[in-house]
């Protein structure tokens, strides 16, 4: 049971993976491409998720929608990832008054939801796809500076680094050998589940209305055309959604196991 | 001066608190000045729109008006001036206090968040109590990572389509106001109870595996007086970590789920000052981000400190 | 009550029958057998004792006798209690162990720290198995119980939790706990381990007591000293099955087992200690702490509290000396020891480290050997690396495998190991991984922080032998820091015994031990008297 539903995970990744960087191998269609004789037509062999307001294929769109939708999560995550772990660890192995002001910091942007940051930057910058990344990206950081404060923290009282210093190891050194790699695995742990957040956010300021602007197959974008439809026409706003969410529950899926290994850094157990 | 342990811890808590509610509420007005002073371009021009044709005096005037000639810390200094006098400023678009503008939104708001956070414990508690063991369990795992996972537009979108249009339940418009808040209420509640159950479950479950509930079925005790006298609770102790995260979803979901149900509400009104760059609406959102947060975090650290014991001492030391 | 069904009343009791028989237990997960054929009666007042080291499977004897053993582990064989058959071979139905458990049989789980709900208050802990079988009604009926075994205070700690009390006050409050619904039998699993001397001491007497008022008790402890003042008959457990049974006076005089012959020797105070090396008095000591006081500050917004965790110690420590600083939790010992390695500095005094006999030109260094070698191992590199550590500081990687291999074979350390990650090991080896890492770097001074506190007891004595060993091939002087009385007594030349931050005692091991001066030293020393 436990293994069907990782192999499933595993065939949607797979699938994102084609989508994203050759999406012509799953389709022959055009996402942009107009026919006005098949306007709105409900699922069916031609069209497997139908068609949109302007005679467009759902299917294709999606596929091809794949790329917007994932590289603005990965980017964000890679990003977060570095900066949020150079912060972080710095804190955890600085003296205590340096721990003490991030962590107040950090204290306070709990007070400012993830959306809410993310939309403040936008607020900024004004709306478009560059806004929607950048957004994306300053809004999920403090879980990622936290996530690696902790751990350095933690690591930094165990009796690695004082077994290291007590053998003549310079603190940095010490630092680099037996914290480092530690945070690193645990935030490449939360990065694969925080990459799901990330593109539902994504999709979600851009479903908003604030990101790429259509025609643009991205899924948020999709359905924030769909809508209008909704009373004739679901499955124009049901399909994307749908991949996104497929997508998020795939990754969590796969998240678990590899969390498990990242945290004692080897596969034999 | 001579105080008991009791008043002193007291007053310790509440200065904590003070202290904690002060540093929030500077961030947040700091941000919102922040925000206000990063925007590219002359607020002027954003304040009047592309369309306007003030003349150059008339823009010198209303700069002069807003004190836009001074310097920055002058500038910042009544800035927090005006935000300690509760003042948030005019909204540009609307040429209303901004503080007018989200009282009035306030309601609605606070209505879907209630209802959105009693279902999402109804149906925490529900799925977690019952669906301890077996198969059902399984189902519960599925449908729990379902519902933390799809989008709330998503699910909100779905929702309308089957209960508004197909089966017409509860229509977008019209309708009683217990009826227009049932569909939004659901799809803002789903994510935060699959996260809720999921939290309860695993609380019970770590609890069931210490060696006190070995100690308590020892006792002659039943799996039920085990689960009711001893796991729940520790249950409920582990989802009281989760006030950040609940304030974000329901604050976030708003927006959306206001925009799909086309409901008013400080998420509505937070999306259109965005969209139309009405930068002190903005700025006020901010604001009344922060104090909601303030409350919902003062709030669940009582219901904590009820709960588990522990706190108290820990907060103390 | 409408009609008795108590199952844990005596039914068809027949006088002469024992009140617990067991027959053939056996103790299985999945095909694996985890205790094998265990026999033995019970009777009112007698107490059985089962021993042996941890995953030897004598916990999981005693949780079948209750039939609440972990998931994955199941139980058969012939037990009856009171004329009731409680396994035949299966267990019996649900229905009946719940009236068993509490009234009948009661258990109390083996660290006292987790085994009371942290959330719920000390009295309804206490009464909650009276609740269940109707012998109490409320949170006041806990106060004669906690007066029986002595708790300190009953009225006023009634609704506190159990973190605000102390180890030895939640081992009271446990033990109370498994007396509330009057049980025949108390199986008490580990009684003592957690507690420091004095605090067992006191246990081991409640125990003796509730023995004399009838109560048939099952101890299950790894620690031989303590199950010579309770028992009457002894099972000795290793790997899964009983190596030895009998009375308690013949098995722990004439053991027929090498094993249990083992497990004697480790308890034992050694007759003894290790003769003193001449030492010159003239010479530069390697250490020496010199009026060394620590305080801690903990500020909030409207109080500062200080502590004090060292308060004006002073101590030398000579080249080829072992020095025992001994102490209980709280007493400073590992302040002392953090200060010594260099992790702290104190707040006033200083540590002088004198010069290496080996390199007069270089001062004495220092080799560390923690309390929690598995928290002071980096858990993603294999234990060869973590020995290279110690010898190339700067470059782990470029050490020769020939000369981790002589170092892991001077610990006793396979060299199959060698490529494991810490938490691979057993808590022995990992100890052996960390004594190599801290004497790669040819160190004049091992610094041992509780080092054999984690261990059971024939392994401790196997690392106790190592520490000795390497100090007579190598000369290096010893730190030896513990709470344990019997480990120092075993390997110190000269013991310091620190209580509350200070030095209440100092001198030759046998001196101190033999004629003990500050009545805090002679209480720590009745405390393990044979």
């Amino acid at each position: 049971m436990r293994n069907v539903a990782l192999a499933l995970a595993a065939a949607i990744v797979l699938w994102l993976g084609v989508a994203m960087l050759a999406p012509a191998w799953l389709t022959s269609g055009d996402p942009l491409a107009t026919q006005t004789s098949a306007v709105l037509l409900p699922p069916s062999a031609e069209h497997w998720f139908g068609t949109d307001q302007s005679g467009r294929d759902v299917y294709t769109r999606v596929v091809y929608g794949a790329r917007d939708s994932l590289l603005v999560g990965l980017r964000a995550v890679a990003i977060a990832m570095v900066c949020g772990g150079l912060i972080g660890t710095v804190a955890g192995v600085a003296p205590r008054w340096v721990d003490r002001i991030v962590s107040r910091l950090l204290e306070v942007t709990m007070a400012f939801p993830e959306f809410l940051l993310a939309l403040l930057v936008i607020a900024v910058l004004g709306k478009g796809a560059n806004s929607v990344a950048l957004g994306v990206t300053v809004a999920i950081i403090p879980a990622y500076v936290r996530l690696a404060r902790v751990t350095a923290r933690q690591l930094r009282f165990s009796g690695a680094v004082d077994a290291a210093t007590i053998l003549g190891v310079s603190y940095p050194r010490a630092v680099w050998r037996h914290v480092a790699p530690q945070v690193a695995a645990g935030l490449l742990g939360l990065g694969i589940v925080g990459f799901g957040s990330a593109i539902v956010t994504a999709a979600g300021l851009s479903f908003l209305g604030l990101g790429i602007s259509p025609p643009a197959p991205e899924w948020g974008v999709m359905m924030s055309e769909g809508k209008n439809q909704l009373a004739r026409a679901w499955w124009i706003t049901f399909f994307p959604g749908l991949a996104l969410a497929a997508t998020v529950v795939a990754v969590s899926t796969l998240a678990r196991p590899l969390q498990r290994r990242l945290a004692t850094g080897n596969a034999h157990d | 001066m001579t105080l008991s342990a009791r008043t002193r811890t007291a007053l310790r808590g509440a200065a904590r608190f003070l202290g904690e509610a002060g540093l929030v509420l500077w961030a947040a007005v700091t941000l919102a000045f922040l925000v206000l002073k990063a925007v590219p371009g002359d607020p002027v021009d954003v304040m009047l729109g592309p369309l306007s044709s003030a003349t150059p005096e008339a823009r010198a005037m209303i700069r002069a008006d807003l004190g836009l000639d001074k310097p920055l810390p002058t500038q910042y200094a009544s800035h927090l001036g005006r935000m300690v006098t509760g003042d948030l400023g005019m909204s540009y678009q609307q040429q209303r206090p901004v503080s007018d503008i989200l009282t009035e939104q306030l309601g609605a708001t606070m209505a879907l968040a209630a209802a959105a956070m009693v279902l999402a414990v109804v149906l925490a508690c529900g799925a977690a109590l019952v669906t301890r063991r077996g198969w059902l369990r399984g189902v519960a795992d599925a449908t729990e990572l379902l519902a933390v996972s799809a989008p709330v537009f998503w699910t909100a979108l779905v929702l309308a389509s089957v209960f508004s249009y197909q089966l017409g339940w509860f229509p977008i418009v019209g309708g009683t106001a217990a009826q227009r808040v049932i569909l939004p209420a659901i799809a803002l509640a789903l994510p935060v109870a699959g996260v809720l159950a999921q939290v309860l479950r695993h609380g019970m479950d770590q609890a069931e595996s210490q060696p006190f509930a070995v100690t308590a079925m020892a006792r002659g005790a039943s799996h039920r007086r085990l689960t009711s006298h001893h796991l729940m609770r520790h249950g409920f102790a582990s989802t009281l970590t989760l006030s950040g995260f609940l304030f974000g979803s329901l604050l976030g979901g708003a927006v959306i789920v206001e925009t799909v149900f086309a409901r008013p509400g400080i998420g509505r009104v937070a999306l259109g000052a965005i969209t139309n760059r009405d930068l002190p609406v903005v700025m006020g959102v901010v604001v009344f981000s922060g104090i909601g947060f303030l409350i919902i975090n003062a709030v669940v650290d009582v219901l904590a400190r009820a709960v588990d014991p522990r706190l108290r001492k820990a907060a103390d030391a | 009550m409408i009609e008795n069904t108590t199952p844990g009343a005596p039914t068809a009791h027949v006088a002469d029958e024992p009140l617990l028989s067991v027959t053939g237990l056996r103790v299985t997960a999945g095909s694996q057998a985890l205790a094998a054929e265990v026999s033995f009666d019970l009777d009112p007042g007698h107490c059985i004792a089962f021993v042996g080291e941890s995953g030897g499977g004598k916990s999981l004897t005693a949780r079948a006798l209750i039939n609440l053993l972990p998931p994955g582990v199941a139980a058969s064989g012939q037990i009856t209690y009171a004329g009731r058959h409680l396994y035949s071979p299966r267990p019996a139905p649900a229905r009946i162990w719940r009236a068993v458990r509490g009234a009948g049989i009661a258990y109390i789980a083996q660290d006292a720290l987790v085994s009371l709900d942290p959330l719920r208050t000390v009295g309804d802990e206490v009464i909650e198995s009276g609740l269940i079988h109707q012998q109490a009604q409320q949170r006041t009926d806990a106060i004669p119980l906690l007066r029986k075994v002595a708790f300190p205070e009953p009225e006023r700690h009634l609704t506190h939790r159990s973190h605000q009390l102390s180890g030895g006050m939640r081992q009271r409050a446990l033990i109370a706990s498994g007396l509330s619904a009057n049980p025949r039998i108390l199986i008490a699993d580990e009684p003592t381990t957690a507690l420091d001397q004095i605090t067992q001491q006191r246990i081991v007497e409640l125990l003796q007591q509730i023995k004399r008022e009838g109560t048939a008790l099952i101890l299950v402890s790894h620690d031989i000293n303590v199950v010579r003042h309770v028992a009457d008959t002894v099972l000795v457990f290793r790997q899964g099955s009983v190596v030895e049974q009998g009375p308690t006076s013949t098995v722990l005089q004439r053991p027929s087992s090498p094993y249990t012959q083992a497990l004697i020797d480790a308890a034992r105070l050694p007759g003894e200690p290790t003769p003193k090396p001449v030492i010159d008095p003239t010479a530069t000591p390697l250490i020496r702490v010199v009026g060394v006081t620590k305080t801690f500050t903990t500020r909030s917004a409207l109080t500062t509290t200080t502590t004090t965790a060292l308060d004006n110690v002073s101590l030398n420590l000579h080249a080829g000396q072992t020095l025992g600083v001994l102490g209980e939790s709280g007493s400073g010992k590992s302040t002392l020891t953090r200060i010594i390695l260099g992790l702290d500095i104190p707040t006033a005094g200083a540590t002088i480290m004198g010069p290496s006999p080996h390199n007069p030109a270089h001062r004495a260094k220092v080799g560390w050997v923690p309390q929690d070698p598995l928290s002071a191992m980096n858990p993603r590199w294999p234990v060869a690396r973590i020995i290279a550590e110690g010898v190339n500081p700067r470059a782990p990687r470029q050490v020769s495998q020939q000369h981790i291999d002589s170092l892991a074979e001077r610990v006793g350390l396979s060299s199959s190991l060698l490529m494991r990650r810490p938490h691979q090991l057993s808590g022995g080896q990992r100890q052996r991984a960390v004594i190599a890492r801290a004497l790669a770097g040819n160190p004049d001074i091992l610094v041992c922080d509780e080092a054999t506190s984690a261990l059971d007891v024939t392994v401790q004595a196997r690392i106790l032998d190592l520490i000795h060993q390497v100090q007579s091939d190598l000369g290096v002087a010893v730190l030896f820091v513990s709470h344990d009385v019997r480990v120092v007594r075993r390997i110190a030349h000269d013991v310091v015994v620190m209580r509350n931050g200070r030095v209440v005692e100092v001198g030759p091991t046998r001196q101190v031990f033999d004629a003990p001066t500050h009545p805090y030293t002679v209480d720590l020393l009745r405390s393990v008297a044979p």
